[in-house]
């Protein structure tokens, strides 16, 4: 059964259509990319599926439910967390802090509680620092615990936004070119983080331009161009499928 | 941010020495009520400083919020006899409920927007406090009732003293707390990024609503209190000048900083005082202060304590090394 099911979706901005009748299927626990040149409309699909933008026509549904339109903050609850790309990080904040948001809809934010300190408030937050410094550990930046984000570097901060997408354990993560930007060895490094975390259960729904690390991670790829989808298959049927050698791959893909 | 088992640390300690010392530094009544002005001043501003400095929504309406719960309060234990503790306690549900419903429209605004709509907001109840006069005495103000918490009545300085110094620490004791607590962190991360605070599942616009009514209630008391220390109110202490002077305050000390708002407080409510000297320059020379502190300090007055503290972390370096 799939996860998460894309029945036709389309959006338009203005007399643009970003994404034009889209249908894909993620598959419970496996790695599945979604592909395509610039202005694809890629980040347009995964801001619509994690209820950023609206939905035009069409539905979306997570494990047989219907999450068309369903505000982001609420989908957290369905445990769907998703990364950016372009950082979403709260800059004046430590790495620590950033990823205790991440626990967020675990902890108990009552205002009273809060500016009494009360015992329970304090050891959640002892409770949550401890799974968070593990989590740091997992992705090799628990030294940087304490650093203001605004200190550290593209790479680390692209690993601390995907720490604090897996606080709450999601079913369902959503990955937005978690590696533009980065060099080769970071992005070697977030492929192995990646093949991790769908090794532990959980879905993943990536996005990506490095063809390298898709061909070698995913386990199906959906390619869309121009808004529509123009094939899907596994990574050996994608880059032998000549409309998508045509459209974004290049001859010169093939005998790499 | 280890802070358990934080519950006075050295910052409030400090505040709560330097409150109990400066009594003997006041020599006349007049003196006091500057005191007694920074200090609630300082509170109100540590609730401004919440939805400013850690929400990141601007707000330039919160002298007028402050006077209007002033006035419901004071109307109410002045004109119908009501007791001072229950119509502050009153006045805090009406502007709680006033601003619920004012906030609702206004936060969908961000940035220049949401300074012109509170600014709206703010001029219109100062308008209507002007106008109302048959419940507020128009512009020439109206006497208040004498305060008096349980039948223990205020009448001299020391109390009123005592009172704005105890609310003061607990106001900034309670803030620190609630920005090291989850609710603060995710004030903090709507101001750093909104779509991070729907990411990790926080429904902004309520705490965005939260917040600001949160701020508004400690306005109302903070200036209700002012009321009724002076014994007197009028619409000016609701004008655009007024809220223009908080945002003011908390600029010039540190947005976000706990300490910023105090200390702006009261250095913008007290540094008049001490400029009257200057006669006809008084003006200009508060300007030019002004002035220089945000080139030089744009990150407010508290900020050098950041530069102290990089200075000794470097040393300690120094001496590792």
């Amino acid at each position: 059964m799939s996860l998460l099911k894309i029945d036709g979706i389309s959006k338009s901005f203005g007399g643009l259509k970003a994404v034009d009748n889209i249908s894909f299927e993620v598959e419970e626990g496996t790695i599945h990319a979604l592909i395509g040149p610039n202005g694809a409309g890629k980040t347009t699909l995964v801001n619509m599926i994690s209820g950023i933008y609206s939905v035009d026509v069409g539905d979306i549904y997570f494990n047989d439910e219907k999450i068309t339109n369903v505000p982001t903050h609420k989908l957290v609850n369905k445990h769907i967390m998703r990364t950016f790309q372009n950082l979403e990080i709260c800059e004046n904040m430590t790495v620590m802090e950033n990823i205790l948001l991440g626990f967020n809809i675990n902890m108990n934010k009552n205002l009273l509680k809060c500016s009494f300190q009360f015992e329970s408030i304090l050891d959640d937050e002892e409770k949550f620092t401890h799974i968070a410094l593990s989590h740091l550990k997992r992705v090799g930046i628990e030294e940087h615990a304490y650093t203001l984000c605004s200190d550290l570097s593209y790479g680390i901060l692209k690993k601390v936004e995907i720490v604090r997408a897996l606080a709450i354990n999601p079913k369902l993560l959503l990955l937005d070119e978690p590696v533009a930007g980065l060099n080769g060895t970071e992005t070697a490094e977030i492929a192995e983080i990646i093949k991790e975390i769908a090794a532990q259960g959980v879905t993943v729904l990536l996005i990506e331009h490095d063809m390298k690390m898709i061909m070698g991670i995913s386990d199906n790829i959906t390619v869309v161009n121009f808004g529509v989808k123009l094939a899907e298959g596994t990574p050996e049927e994608i880059s032998s499928n000549p409309a998508v050698i045509k459209a974004y791959l290049g001859e010169g893909s093939l005998h790499e | 941010m280890e802070n358990k088992g934080l519950f006075l640390d050295r910052g409030i300690v400090l505040t709560i020495i330097v409150l109990c010392v400066i009594p003997f530094l006041l020599q006349n009544s007049f003196h006091y009520e500057i005191a007694i002005m920074c200090m609630l001043n300082a509170v109100i501003c540590i609730g401004l400083n919440m939805l400013v400095g850690y929400t990141g929504q601007i707000s330039l309406g919160h002298g007028a919020f402050a006077g209007l719960g002033a006035y419901v309060a004071v109307i109410l234990s002045t004109t119908y006899s009501f007791d001072p503790v229950l119509s502050i306690l009153i006045a805090s549900v009406v502007l709680a409920i006033i601003a619920y419903f004012i906030s609702k429209p206004i936060l969908k605004l961000e940035g220049h927007y949401l300074a012109m709509g509170t600014l709206a907001v703010g001029i219109i109840i100062s308008i209507v406090l002007t106008n109302e006069d048959h419940l507020t005495g128009g512009p020439d103000g109206m006497g208040v009732s004498s305060f008096h918490i349980l039948g223990y009545v205020f009448e001299n300085d020391i109390q009123w003293y005592v009172l704005s110094a105890i609310f003061l620490v607990f106001s900034i004791w309670a803030l620190q707390n609630v920005v090291n607590s989850p609710f603060g962190r995710i004030l903090r991360c709507i101001r750093d990024s909104e779509t991070a605070a729907k990411a990790i599942g926080a429904d902004v616009p309520y705490y965005k609503t939260y917040v600001f009514v949160i701020s508004v209630v400690i306005a109302t008391v903070a200036g209700s209190l002012y009321s009724y220390y002076t014994g007197f109110i009028s619409p000016e202490e609701s004008g655009f000048m007024r809220s223009i002077e908080l945002v003011v305050m908390i600029v010039f000390g540190g947005l976000g900083r706990i300490y910023g708002a105090v200390i702006g407080a009261i250095i913008i409510t007290a540094l008049p005082q001490f400029l009257t000297f200057l006669h006809d320059y008084e003006h200009m020379v508060f300007g030019a202060i002004i002035i220089f502190v945000m080139i030089f300090m744009p990150k407010g007055i508290v900020s050098i304590f950041d530069v102290l503290k990089y200075e000794k972390k470097k040393e300690i370096k120094k001496d590792n090394s």
